[in-house]
């Protein structure tokens, strides 16, 4: 259990921020269930509290390629149709009314986009972003700011855990081997007892 | 003569030191097809950047390389004058020394001033020797001829016109004004002047050296293409030594230079080795400013009674005989005989009205009330011109000259023995010149610099006598516009800044901790116009520091912030930081000023920590830093453009160019879109070199022993809001585009200019190659070479049908998050030019949007 709590310290730790502007924006995953097995799939919902209107975002999904894989985003509703995911990185639009123009987004519980993965291997593996470069949430540009086209300054992701189990048939294979291997261990103590 | 008596001084050549040439036998491969780069890519978004090697002479040592652009049109030619059918464009040109001659015996060395104008926009360039003076001598050191070595042209152009200004070791003549036997009030006649550095100096390793004289070239270029280069001219006589050159030029009017000539020879200060330093900055008492101008109407004429020399004719009218234009000078009266300057004599009544008797003698006090008594000495002037319309129609210019003086205190740049930091160093001396063809001789100006005040008391410091102390100011420089630049309304040109004067100011003496002081005058050029107070415009606060070495000072600052407050700041009130080099170009009321500063100025002498490149701007003409012209806006910190990771490099030589002004057609129009100002444009360029122990320079702009490393520029299209950066594609951080950055090569001394749309840049410099095989040949050499870099307007109707909305949008998206090289990369939707367009160039289409 000790070697599980690591990462999970180590993702907590690794808690993002992106540059620039005073409002904030925090993100959580919240998984459909609590575990998946080798081979099936698992959803989590990347859900943010969004303070200031946003007009989009961009930035990496981290995670253990051996032990899980993306395979497929959905953007919230919240988000226009040329948001897009390229491998791990996401990139969300607020929506663009032709005649009200560039919309934006905020609010809590702000779905960003349902991620789902498939199960590698056993184990588990945490679940963050990261941003580099220029990613981050983008503010509406701002002609007269200090900073005419500012990001979020204070992003914070608490960070999810995605743990791989081994699938049940796989696990009916091992259980004999286990209690057998008990057995003739306790069976070897007696006799020399 | 042998290099073991009489060296010359290097000057540049340690910074550009000469690397092993001789493997360069094959010189002919230096062909002028575009060149591979292999520097980051490009912020124009060019696939092969445009290179050219300007001088094309890499065996010869090559330096101090300059560009302009003239506004004039001709037919597109190449260098072998091959017409380009249809294409007519405006020609540049670009001066640089070469090393042009070697004595075979001696092994002396002379380097000639070149000229290259193309007449393609840069492809080609038509050289030309334009000194021919390395090879001459005229004058003998120890029985060996000195060979005619020339120094640091300097390069100005009006419309068709064009005028190189030098100084040189060839001085031929002892009369170039043509005085004969008539009166000579400023000594101007006389035989070329020598310097022993040993005895004068205790420098036997820069031996005995001749003075220098100035000269001068004119060229023109006809609207046919034709290039007319003149016979060079030899202004001053090589009486004094002259150095510090600076010609500007007013259009319609003529033209003007300004130099100094210090009479014991050029101070070597307080420089290690002949290289370092040399630069005028410290000058001997009695070191003048002189002025020569010509008109544009005496321009261009020529002497057809001369014959043809070289394919150079004599021009008609000569620049005018040299002028002093300050009064450092000497008068003394020994038995009521006025003796040292002649026109002391010719007109007492102004030039010794009154007589002084002082320890070292009798001498002349001047009408104004000046002292004649030598104790000063001038130095690194500078001129700008306007030009004025006469009631009669006449075009001519009234001007500017600003320039540092010692305070006649003590010797060069103070007395040495001087406890009072207040008896070191220079002030700085303005002189406007209603009319450029009448200027005021043997004047003192006006100190523009202002008194010091009591740290203690924050009242005017005095000496006993009761004249003002001064900090030790230096460096001055103009940032000049016409009045035109603020409108057409006499009300908006009177509350318009014409004219910015930036000079570096501090308690201690020469190379030591100095701020940057801004002053400014509305509505004209006249001293009476400059507002008064000085603004600070380089220091910020402290916020926190931290004990260190005392050989990096004792203290280290560790964060620090700009306010408003700190522009009303004394040098004093931050002893711990350092600026230099500063630079600007104003265009209306927008002003961008840009100047290298370390917030450790002990550690970074040490290489302990290092110079950035800060800018800011102004849109009131400096009177407020504001990070918009909205009154709301609020006070905008200085930006870091060099942003240097470590203290590895440091940054040297930046440039702050803004566009020149339209191009009209006779009727209003303009011939090309690029003849249009775009005044939000300005480019920004820097160097980096090796960040060194700077104990020992004497040069303030030019850290000692550093090699220059790569240049970079980047630029702003928003009056200095936002600067263009390219995609590190490592680190996909944002990053300031190399100008030049070649392994193997030092890059340095680059020159702008840019079209009035500011959609082209134009850029030359000085490469150096260090001797490293693996560089390809075609850059092993030392030479001036030439990039334009072609930036395209922003476009944000991408689908061309003349407005910005949605299905704008769509063709963006199809290029969202992918960079250059991808399929799918469209650069016109790439607004910031860093290779990739992400959801930043989003927010710039969105604000087009929203604008449209």
């Amino acid at each position: 259990m000790k070697s599980l709590l690591a990462p999970l310290a180590l993702a907590a730790a690794l808690a993002c921020v992106a540059p620039q502007a005073d409002a904030a924006v925090t993100m959580r995953f919240v998984p459909s269930a609590a575990t998946v097995n080798v081979g099936q799939t698992i959803a989590f919902d990347l859900l943010a509290d969004i303070d200031e209107p946003v007009i989009g975002f961009d930035f990496e999904v981290m995670f253990d390629p051996l032990l899980a894989t993306l395979t497929d985003v959905t953007f919230g509703s919240a988000w226009d149709p040329f948001s897009m995911a390229i491998g791990a990185e996401l990139i969300g639009l607020a929506p663009f009314d032709p005649t009200l123009g560039q919309q934006t987004v905020n609010g809590d519980d702000v779905l960003l986009a349902t991620l789902s993965f498939s199960g590698n291997a056993p184990g588990i593996t945490a679940l963050n972003v990261s941003f580099s470069g220029v990613q981050g949430f983008y503010l509406e540009p701002d002609p007269n700011g200090t900073d005419p086209f500012p990001r979020v300054q204070d992003v914070t992701t608490q960070a999810g855990a995605l743990q791989v189990v081994p699938e049940p048939a796989t696990l009916a294979l091992l259980l004999p081997a286990v209690f057998g291997a008990g057995w003739l261990s306790r069976r070897r103590q007696t006799g020399r007892g | 003569m042998s290099t073991g008596t009489a060296l010359r001084p290097r000057h540049s050549r340690r910074r550009w030191s000469r690397p092993a040439l001789g493997l360069l036998a094959g010189a002919g491969l230096f062909a002028l097809a575009p060149l591979a780069w292999a520097a980051a890519q490009s912020v124009s978004g060019e696939a092969t950047p445009f290179l050219r090697n300007g001088s094309n002479s890499p065996s010869q040592a090559t330096t101090k390389s300059k560009l302009e652009a003239l506004t004039i049109y001709v037919p597109a030619m190449s260098s072998a004058d091959v017409a380009i059918a249809g294409v007519s464009v405006h020609p540049m040109v670009m001066t640089y020394t070469d090393t042009t001659y070697t004595d075979p015996v001696t092994g002396q060395t002379a380097d000639d001033v070149w000229a290259a104008v193309s007449r393609d926009d840069g492809a080609t360039w038509k050289r030309i020797n334009i000194s021919r003076s390395a090879e001459k001598s005229s004058i003998q050191i120890n029985g060996v001829p000195y060979y005619g070595d020339v120094r640091k042209p300097s390069l100005k152009t009006e419309d068709n016109l064009m005028l190189v200004t030098w100084s040189s070791k060839y001085c031929p003549s002892g009369d170039p004004s043509g005085i004969g036997t008539g009166l000579d009030p400023f000594l101007v006649k006389g035989p070329q002047g020598i310097v022993d550095y040993d005895a004068v100096y205790k420098r036997p390793d820069l031996g005995v050296v001749p003075f220098s004289c100035l000269w001068a070239a004119r060229g023109m270029i006809e609207t046919s293409g034709a290039i007319t280069w003149f016979a060079p001219e030899q202004i001053s006589s090589g009486r004094r030594d002259a150095l510090q050159d600076f010609p500007f030029s007013a259009k319609g009017a003529g033209f003007a230079v300004v130099w100094q000539e210090d009479p014991e020879g050029l101070n070597p200060g307080q420089a290690k080795g002949p290289g370092e330093g040399m630069s005028g900055a410290t000058v001997n008492k009695q070191t003048d400013i002189w002025y020569s101008r010509i008109t544009k109407a005496q321009f261009s004429a020529i002497d057809t009674t001369v014959p043809v020399v070289d394919g150079k004719p004599k021009a008609l009218y000569p620049m005018t005989g040299a002028v002093r234009v300050t009064d450092n000078a000497a008068c003394k009266v020994e038995s009521g005989v006025i003796k040292g300057l002649p026109i002391c004599e010719q007109q007492p009544a102004t030039y010794c009205a009154t007589t002084v008797t002082l320890d070292a003698g009798t001498f002349c006090r001047t009408a104004a009330g000046v002292i004649l008594d030598g104790d000063t000495g001038s130095s690194r002037p500078n001129i700008f011109m306007q030009p004025k319309t006469a009631s009669d129609g006449t075009v001519f210019a009234e001007a500017g000259i600003a320039y540092e003086e010692t305070k006649g205190l003590g010797e060069g740049g103070g007395d040495p023995n001087a406890t009072d930091p207040y008896a070191q160093g220079k002030l700085i001396r303005y002189h406007h010149l209603p009319d450029f063809r009448s200027p005021a001789v043997m004047n003192a100006g006006n100190i523009l610099s202002l008194p010091a005040l009591d740290p203690a008391t924050g009242l005017p410091l005095l000496w006993p006598d009761g004249t003002a102390k001064y900090e030790n100011a230096r460096r001055v420089r103009f940032i000049v516009q016409g009045k035109g630049g603020c409108g057409t309304d006499p009300a908006q040109v009177a509350a318009c800044t014409t004219l910015v004067t930036v000079y570096k100011q501090g308690i201690d003496g020469q190379g030591a901790s100095s701020d940057i002081m801004l002053r400014r005058a509305k509505g004209g050029y006249e001293f009476s116009k400059f507002l008064a107070g000085a603004q600070n415009v380089s220091s910020p606060t402290v916020l926190t520091s931290e004990p260190t070495s005392s050989e990096d000072g004792g203290v280290k600052v560790t964060s620090w912030q700009w306010t408003e407050a700190d522009l009303a700041r004394q040098s004093w009130a931050n002893p711990y930081d350092d600026s230099r080099a500063q630079r600007g170009a104003m265009k209306g009321n927008t002003l961008l000023f840009g100047y290298t500063w370390t917030p450790n100025w002990a550690a970074a002498r040490n290489a302990n920590d290092k110079y950035d490149f800060f800018v800011r701007w102004s849109y009131d003409g400096g009177a407020t830093w504001r990070t918009t012209p909205a009154n709301a806006a609020t006070f905008a910190q200085p930006y870091n453009i060099s942003r240097l990771p470590n203290n590895k490099s440091t940054v040297i030589e930046p440039r702050t160019v803004g566009t020149p002004g339209s191009i009209t057609q006779p009727d209003g129009s303009f011939k090309s879109p690029d003849d249009k100002q775009n005044a939000n444009v300005f480019f920004l360029s820097y160097g980096t070199s090796t960040n060194v122990d700077t104990n020992a320079q004497n040069d303030e702009d030019e850290p000692a022993e550093a090699t220059p490393e790569d240049l970079f520029y980047t630029w702003t299209d928003d009056a200095g809001r936002t600067y263009k950066t390219v995609l590190n594609k490592t680190t996909r951080l944002p990053e300031n585009d190399a100008l030049a950055r070649r392994d193997g090569v030092a890059e340095g001394e680059a020159q702008l200019r840019t079209t009035p749309s500011g959609t082209r840049l134009y850029a030359v410099w000085n490469h150096e190659w260090l001797g490293d095989q693996s560089v390809p040949i075609n850059f092993q050499g030392s030479d001036a070479w030439f990039r334009r870099i072609v930036n395209l307007p922003d476009t944000y109707d991408l689908d061309g049908d003349g407005d910005v909305d949605a299905a704008d949008r769509v063709i963006f998206m199809a290029s969202l998050n992918k960079c250059k090289g991808q399929v799918g990369f469209n650069p016109d939707a790439d607004y910031d030019n860093d290779g990739c367009v992400t959801l930043v160039d989003y927010q710039k289409w969105l604000l087009a949007d929203q604008a449209n």
